[in-house]
């Protein structure tokens, strides 16, 4: 890789979501029948051949610690680099507001300091794509750029929630905004930036830490050189229970699978070991995405089943998430619902959301 | 090395080509061999060490070890990974009077003596990487230091009829063994060796010693050690296990044992999260079914897309069933593809194997078993038989 660090963002939350996000930050939501958002991110960084990662934590962080471990699945295990678990600040409360905290960014300023990286590669842990980050790199290397921002041209802006650049005819930055309408060029929530660039910008903010990097931003737009790079790959992004759902069942469709998960930049996560799906005599099963471990006898349809689920029979499931551990029992009915992990659903139960806003049953609840 | 000093080492004999196997051994070694979907059957061995807090393994690898040792890599799926042990892969070596093959089991084990005395350990452990079972081997050594024994032997008990297919034991009340006779026409015993064995260091360090200068040895364990101790009057005890093991020595019991994970009371239980089997697998997406697919009665894995039909059938990683093909009571192992309009019936086909559309394998009712060898693609002018390569 063209020297660079890599730094993920986990230090934030959405109302939205609900109860997906009650117990754990966004980083670690579940997706996908195996994933959590985070291996997204941390995955890109790792296949594009960056080897020191360091994520800052929410302060409810044990579900992240729970996944990564020592890195081991993303081959951050490392005595040179690595996986670097850096402290996120805890103030008693959850962060609603931007996702690239200056003082999550000042707390951990030997990991900026101390690298051999002349480059850092930010990102968020909420958007869903494959990309090899070495282009990103040779962009804001080639523009001379100091921070390149990565974004996808989108036709749909009013649908998603932002922020949004306005861009030169250049691709640098005019600014940065919260709501765009048509055409337009929606953020990643991801960047690079040269490290001797950040440490000035963290010193100079010191005593304004509670502010976001992106605000910092839109301040040095005319003091600095800010440009940016379009992604022409597939973004999905997760920001509450009905993009969780598009996302997910956008999972459904070959060429989107095929490009997240079969090229040779593989999407790691942590494994498991579990034993192969069974599936009974009598189950109907169609156009659904199924991890392992699971037994099968009922009917599941346009959905997405994560390790460990009973589907019983006479059970129905249609346009459904159910995570690890579910279990569907006989005669019950679910059609536009998302179920958390440990979720037990009685014998003749129905239950439906629609298609804007799914149900969402929290984890270990027993209905 | 870490020389750290252990109380039990195991030995991991995996050299077998397993020759009865056919097609499936004839690129990787029998313990490399796929089974049930996501496991190689060496799986089984190195998990029960796992299970068993053993964390010192030393394989002893010679037939076609490429796939074999690429899989056991640090050991660390098996989290054998340990900083005060650790799986190594025990391969011939050459000294400075030349090298040679291992030429049995007994001297896989004699070449390898400086191996075990780093650990300076009071048992060894002496298992096969091609058994399927699961065993805690922590109860057979508490059994053997109990009895004071020099050598105990896990054994199980068969059908009458079928003793004289094993290596047989006669025990006394006790447990005690007083006779040993390799597939006896007339068995006084049904207790069979399961090819188990834990030794009393310095005894067998001793018996192989003997064994390696007897030029008239076949140096086999079975056929050569054990009788010799008997012989001398050594403590040798039987260690009686009750739960499944299985040796699948030909295509057919392959096929079988296979086949008996898809009964819904399947005697071999890897479902079960207690004495959970690992393996070492790529990290595959969840498994796709599409809108036309009819599936029952199958087992399927990670990565793989199923598109058709399959019936009574074992998928394991990355497969693939394009529209409108049928796979039924067949065996897919990882990355066997079967495109559009081919029919698969009662077949294995081997790894990353594509059987083409138009091609129709198996007969409906047959008794024999289709076997595709590994990496082969079978287009319709195929009529059986060895395929070329």
């Amino acid at each position: 890789m063209n020297n660079a660090l890599g730094l993920i963002t986990t230090n934030y939350t959405n109302q939205n979501f609900g109860k997906l996000a009650q117990s754990r930050p966004i980083a670690t939501i579940p997706f996908g029948g195996r994933y959590r958002l985070v291996d997204f991110p941390l995955s890109n960084m790792v296949h594009s051949g960056i080897r020191s990662v360091g994520i800052t934590t929410a302060h409810y962080y044990r579900s992240i610690i729970d996944h990564l471990g020592a890195g081991k699945e993303w081959s951050l295990n490392r005595k040179n680099g690595g996986l670097f678990i850096l402290p996120g600040s805890n103030y008693g409360m959850k962060r609603f507001e931007g996702k690239f905290l200056l003082r999550d960014f000042i707390n951990n300023r030997p990991y900026l300091s101390r690298a051999t990286e002349d480059l850092v590669i930010v990102s968020a842990s909420n958007k869903i794509f494959n990309m090899d980050f070495n282009e990103l790199v040779e962009h804001h290397r080639q523009s001379g750029a100091q921070i390149t921002l990565l974004y996808k041209e989108i036709p749909d802006a009013h649908m998603k929630r932002g922020p949004f650049l306005e861009l030169t005819q250049e691709g640098n930055l005019v600014s940065i905004e919260r709501e765009s309408k048509g055409h337009a060029a929606w953020f990643m929530d991801c960047f690079a930036i040269n490290i001797c660039d950040l440490l000035s910008l963290l010193d100079w903010y010191e005593t304004m830490d509670y502010m976001d990097m992106t605000d910092i931003f839109m301040e040095n737009i005319t003091r600095m050189r800010i440009s940016s790079y379009p992604f022409s790959g597939y973004v999905g992004t997760v920001d509450s229970p009905y993009d969780y759902m598009q996302c997910s069942l956008d999972l459904l469709k070959p060429e989107i699978r095929n490009e997240l998960f079969n090229s040779d930049k593989k999407i790691f996560t942590k494994v498991q070991d579990a034993p192969p799906t069974k599936y009974l005599a009598g189950c109907h099963v169609s156009n659904s995405f199924i991890s392992s471990g699971s037994i099968i006898e009922g009917t599941v349809e346009n959905s997405l089943l994560f390790r460990n689920i009973r589907v019983e029979k006479g059970a129905v499931l249609k346009n459904c998430v159910i995570m690890q551990r579910g279990r569907i029992a006989s005669g019950a009915s679910l059609e536009n619902v998302i179920c958390d992990k440990f979720v037990s659903i009685s014998e003749n139960a129905r239950l439906s959301g629609n298609r804007y806003k799914p149900l969402v049953i929290g984890k270990g609840e027993a209905l | 090395m870490s020389m750290q000093r252990q109380e039990c080492v195991a030995m991991l004999l995996a050299g077998g080509q397993g020759s009865r196997l056919g097609a499936l051994t004839k690129k990787i070694a029998k313990p490399a061999v796929a089974f049930g979907g996501k496991h190689r059957i060496i799986d089984f061995s190195l998990s029960n060490c796992a299970n068993s807090g053993i964390n010192t393994v030393g394989v002893l690898t010679q037939y076609k070890p490429l796939l074999l040792n690429s899989y056991i890599g640090t050991g660390a799926a098996w989290d054998l990974d340990d900083a005060y042990g650790g799986v190594y892969l025990l391969p011939p070596y050459a000294t400075e009077t030349g090298g040679k093959w291992y030429l049995g089991t007994a001297d896989a084990i004699y070449q390898n003596i400086d191996f075990i005395d780093n650990y300076e350990p009071e048992y060894v452990l002496i298992i096969s990487g091609d058994h399927l079972y699961k065993m805690d081997y922590s109860l057979m050594l508490d059994s053997h230091k109990k009895s004071n024994a020099d050598l105990t032997i896990s054994v199980m008990e068969v059908p009458w009829e079928e003793a004289s297919r094993f290596g047989i034991l006669t025990a006394d009340a006790d447990k005690k063994i007083r006779k040993f006779s390799e597939k006896p026409k007339e068995p006084d015993s049904n207790l069979a060796s399961m090819g188990i064995y834990i030794f009393s260091w310095p005894i067998l360090k001793e018996a192989l010693q003997k064994d390696g200068a007897n030029k008239s040895s076949d140096h086999d364990f079975g056929k050569n050690v054990i009788p010799m101790l008997l012989e001398e009057g050594k403590n040798l005890y039987a260690y009686t296990f009750s739960g499944y093991w299985k040796d699948v020595g030909t295509i057919e019991s392959y096929y079988e044992t296979n086949m008996e994970l898809l009964e819904p009371d399947s005697p071999f239980n890897i479902f079960e999260e207690d004495m959970r089997v690992f393996s070492n697998s790529n990290i595959y997406p969840p498994h796709y079914l599409g809108p036309d697919s009819q599936i029952e009665n199958t087992l399927v894995c990670n990565g793989s897309r199923i598109l058709g039909h399959a019936k009574h059938s074992i998928l394991s990683f990355n497969v693939f069933i394009d529209e409108g093909a049928q796979v039924t009571d067949s065996i897919l192992l990882p990355g066997a593809q079967v495109m559009k309009g081919a029919c698969v019936n009662r077949a294995i086909i081997g790894e990353n194997s594509i059987i083409q559309s138009g091609v129709s394998l198996g007969g409906l009712n047959g008794e024999t078993i289709t076997v595709i060898g590994d990496s082969q693609v079978i287009d319709p002018a195929w009529e059986g038989g060895e395929h070329r390569e």
